[in-house]
């Protein structure tokens, strides 16, 4: 009876030091979360302007004699004509009393410079308004939306602000007639990078990060789970095994900056493959995943339970049948969770991707893996590299992108795992 | 009288009395470790041998898990392989259908006749010797498939039913050789690590049966199960002998003496005496075997 | 010796239990010694208050048996005991059986003496008798020292020597037989002494089983309706 008194004497001090833990690792957790929500809050903030975009309704009148086209014009001769005129022309009727040349340029930069695609592009798909006139909402210059999303205080005196008097004055005046709207700015997923932030997407971007990370599962998820089986299964215990187990661990430690340099040299100096391309984006960042993959795969096959195969291998299954029939299948979710982790740390890698030049402004969209592109992260890089102020929100909506695809990749990761998770 | 005890005890009228004695005079008796135990007592050969070994020795790395044990199964027989933890039972079973192979740092040496034929020959498949003989393991192993699919592996990989109609006779078969069927036939395509740890063992030797092996090795079938589904499968391998040669590693005595018909006392790697069992558990001619069947080990 | 050293095993409560079996066993051998030792101090002293002793502590050695029965039938029940451990049990449950069988036929011989005693009868028989007990005695007493020291050795040669026994009796119930045809109206009391020396070369058989059981315990064969000297040639 003793060690009961002894025991409860000592129990409040375990209990309270369980209660100093446990209280330290709940706040560690709330300071996790917090980090965490003010990160998010912060670049969804930024970002949410990025997703709308100020349009600039004007009368416009394609006259077919000016612009020497008609209903039967051809691709290329529409392509050819001069739509800035039209424009600049709706502009000066909208506010005639523009005179001096210099105000007229001001004038004329309140649409966007993208603003005469944009009508060539309604003209070719709709050659039937030529001669017509009709309303179009221009997309308005980054000054202007800034302006209207209040990026740019009205308030501020003449001398401090980017957009004089006489530009706000027009805006103004717009607004006030109901030219200037605000919509769902569509063309930031469906263009690729410009130098000018309205008219710069991202599309470009996705579609480069889809085909690098195309390229690297294609070479790294089988190459990988080759390796992580027969190191796993076949290999026999030797010194030779051992330093490549050793190097495949040390692989995964190389700052992803040397698989850039190492993707520069191999690659595109001595095998000649393009630069800036998906491919050897691809290639490169497969490397960088492989020692992820091989690991989380051999520990996946590790954790097999080894009656498993003593099971196949009682019943007369070959080595082969063994590990295919019952031990992949059985290592499956931890392998595939282990290639989207290697995936999502390919999609987020910019250093290596610096050096094989996909830093390059590109504003095409890729169509193959050859082309040059960019990949999201580097979009990011870039634009927040970009001095103009509507690239700001562009950059954090780029991330938010970026942390979308993270998102899926994780949800796909644990819904594979569910689904091929199986008791033994 | 000490000497004359063990002399008693030693020799016995078995054709070996003269090694036995040869055993008695090498004998300290006051130390158990000390007994020479280099040869074995009793009747290590049979008439109509399945399995003859010779001199087998095992090595893990540089340690001798297994010395020169040299023993027959007779087909159709339930042989027991008893003795402490670590006494190379276990090791000696997976020799039989080279089970051992998968350990990297594992050697044997010595010769395994199964029919005449060595199976460590180099001509020899360990593919088709495991075919020919199945092994049932001591912790329950079911795939983690339907208990259609456990059963129908074996014969599907090795080719055995030319149609699924075959195929559905042959796992139904097994199933009712392995007194499952009954319990199983409502939902066979259930699966198989639903069922019960008694259930999921003999599910284990449905599986097996169902390649139709000659010989089954069973390495402590029934130590992770309770007592009624170890007397299911007692009762299941009194069945089976019928058609195959049964050799099960057992930690329990009481099972040893219920289901085999010879038993082999292995101490320390070595064979020390091979009997028929009822002689056994009555009257071992070898102290170390006496010693360990009353529970004086420890 | 080794294997018959009660405290080697893990378990020393079952150490404990055996070791009880066997002492038990060695008292009530002893008592049923003491019994045949009492008829023989009776039979000297024709002593009527003896034989009365006799009777009355015949219930003892019944006593026993049933306490040693239920002994080892619950070793047999939870220890599930093998090989010489489970050899010691049957031994004993034989061996009892025997022992109260000495007791029982100690009993008759007192109650077959008795009357002979309150009549005072005499006769140089009695001196015959006494001599095939004093054979008999030792008989018992080595056979259960052989017991006692599971010495098969002794147990064999003992079993060997139950003939002697029987031989002796042969001759004294022939020379009885003679007597009763010889003086018909003494037929009575000298059956009654002819039925003692009956009972004593039964109390030799039962020692004879003893050895027997001794040699099954020690060598785990056995030797019962077996010529004696083919065992002693197979197991020597």
């Amino acid at each position: 009876m003793n060690n009961t008194n002894a025991i409860k004497r000592s129990l409040k001090k375990r209990h309270l030091k369980e209660r100093i833990f446990k209280s330290t690792g709940f706040f560690s957790i709330a300071v996790a979360i917090l980090f965490l929500a003010v990160l998010l809050t912060d670049i969804v903030n930024k970002a949410w302007p990025a997703f709308w975009q100020t349009k600039i309704e004007l009368t416009v009148q394609l006259d077919a004699e000016k612009l020497d086209l008609d209903a039967y014009s051809s691709k290329p001769a529409i392509m050819a004509a001069d739509f800035r005129w039209v424009i600049r022309e709706a502009l000066m009727n909208r506010f005639p009393d523009v005179k001096s040349r210099q105000d007229k340029r001001t004038l004329y930069a309140l649409t966007s410079m993208g603003a005469e695609f944009q009508l060539r592009d309604m003209v070719i798909d709709n050659p039937n308004l030529i001669g017509q006139t009709i309303k179009v909402q221009f997309m308005a210059d980054d000054d202007v939306d800034a302006i209207v999303k209040g990026s740019i205080d009205r308030t501020l005196p003449e001398s401090d602000r980017r957009v004089k008097n006489k530009k706000l004055a027009w805006i103004e005046s717009l607004e006030s007639n109901g030219q200037i709207t605000t919509g769902f700015n569509g063309s930031f997923f469906a263009s690729g990078d410009s130098r000018e932030p309205e008219m710069a997407g991202i599309k470009g971007a996705i579609i480069g990060s889809l085909y690098t990370l195309l390229v690297t599962l294609s070479l790294s998820f089988p190459v990988a789970v080759a390796a992580a089986i027969y190191l796993e299964e076949f290999a026999p215990k030797n010194k030779l095994i051992d330093f490549i187990e050793i190097n495949i661990n040390n692989l995964a430690a190389v700052p992803s900056i040397v698989f850039g340099l190492l993707g520069l040299a191999v690659f595109i100096n001595f095998f000649n493959l393009p630069r800036s391309a998906p491919v050897v984006g691809g290639i490169v960042l497969s490397l960088m995943t492989l020692p992820t993959i091989i690991i989380a795969s051999r520990s996946a096959i590790k954790a097999v339970p080894p009656s498993l195969r003593e099971a196949a291998l009682g019943l007369g299954a070959s080595k082969m049948q063994s590990v295919f029939h019952h031990v992949l299948p059985a290592a499956l979710p931890g392998i595939l969770t282990g290639t989207i982790i290697g995936m999502a740390q390919a999609l987020g890698e910019t250093a290596p991707l610096l050096m094989i030049g996909m830093v390059a402004f590109i504003a095409d969209i890729p169509q193959s893996v050859v082309d040059p592109s960019t990949v999201l992260p580097i979009q990011v890089f870039l634009w927040a590299d970009s001095p103009e102020r509507g690239f700001l929100e562009k950059t954090s909506a780029a991330i938010m992108v970026l942390l979308c695809f993270l998102i899926a990749m994780n949800a796909i990761a644990i819904y594979l795992r569910k689904k091929f998770e199986k008791k033994w | 009288m000490v000497k004359n005890m063990n002399k008693a005890l030693l020799s016995k009228p078995s054709g070996l009395v003269e090694q036995a004695l040869k055993v008695n005079k090498q004998t300290t008796t006051e130390d158990a470790l000390n007994i020479d135990y280099t040869a074995t007592v009793g009747q290590p050969n049979c008439q109509n041998a399945k399995f003859s070994t010779q001199n087998v020795n095992v090595y893990y790395a540089n340690n001798q898990a297994i010395h020169d044990v040299s023993l027959d199964i007779g087909a159709h027989e339930v042989i027991a392989l008893i003795g402490p933890s670590g006494c190379g039972k276990s090791t000696y079973l997976r020799c039989l259908n080279r089970m051992n192979d998968t350990i990297d740092i594992c050697r044997v040496e010595g010769q395994i006749l199964l029919d005449q034929e060595n199976i460590y020959h180099q001509k020899q498949d360990p593919v088709l010797l495991r075919a020919r003989v199945g092994m049932v393991f001591q912790k329950p192993n079911p795939f983690p498939k339907s208990i259609y699919d456990n059963v129908a592996y074996g014969p599907r990989i090795h080719g055995l039913t030319s149609n699924k109609a075959e195929l559905d006779e042959l796992v139904e078969a097994s199933l009712i050789k392995a007194g499952l069927f009954q319990e199983v036939k409502d939902r066979l395509q259930a699966p198989g690590t639903g069922l019960s740890g008694g259930q999921q063992q003999r599910l284990c030797i449905a599986r097996t049966i169902a390649v139709q092996p000659e010989v089954i090795l069973m390495d402590e079938p029934a130590s992770a199960l309770d007592p009624i589904a170890t007397a299911k499968i007692e009762e299941l391998i009194n069945e089976l002998k019928e058609n195959f040669t049964i050799v099960i590693v057992t930690h329990s005595m009481q099972q040893a003496a219920r289901v085999s018909q010879r038993t082999a006392y292995f101490h320390m790697g070595r064979l020390i005496e091979v009997g028929d069992t009822n002689q056994i558990f009555t009257n071992p001619a070898h102290e170390l075997t006496e010693k360990y069947i009353t529970g004086r080990f420890g | 010796m080794e294997s018959f050293d009660f405290d080697k095993h893990t378990s020393s409560e079952y150490n404990t239990e055996l070791e009880e079996i066997r002492t038990h066993l060695l008292k009530m051998g002893g008592k049923a010694e003491m019994q045949l030792r009492l008829v023989i101090d009776a039979m000297k002293q024709h002593s009527v208050d003896l034989a009365n002793d006799i009777l009355s502590q015949g219930d003892d050695i019944d006593q026993m048996e049933i306490d040693l029965d239920q002994e080892c039938t619950r070793i047999i029940a939870r220890r599930q005991p093998a090989a010489s451990d489970l050899r010691l049990i049957v031994a004993v449950m034989k061996s009892i059986t025997d022992i109260e069988r000495i007791g029982d036929e100690t009993e008759k011989m007192a109650d077959l003496l008795k009357p002979l005693f309150k009549r005072n009868f005499r006769s140089q028989y009695y001196g015959e008798i006494d001599q095939l007990a004093q054979q008999v005695l030792t008989h018992l007493s080595s056979s259960l020292n052989a017991l006692a020291r599971l010495d098969a050795e002794l147990a064999i040669t003992m079993a060997k020597k139950d003939q002697l026994i029987d031989a002796r009796f042969d001759a004294l119930n022939g020379h009885l037989i003679k007597r009763m045809i010889k003086s018909p109206e003494q037929v009575k009391p000298y059956l009654h002494l002819s039925q003692c020396a009956q009972s004593l070369a039964r109390i030799g058989d039962h020692a004879k089983n003893i050895c027997e059981n001794v040699v099954y315990l020690v060598m785990g064969q056995d030797v019962r309706h077996t010529d004696i000297d083919e065992v002693r040639k197979q197991l020597f």
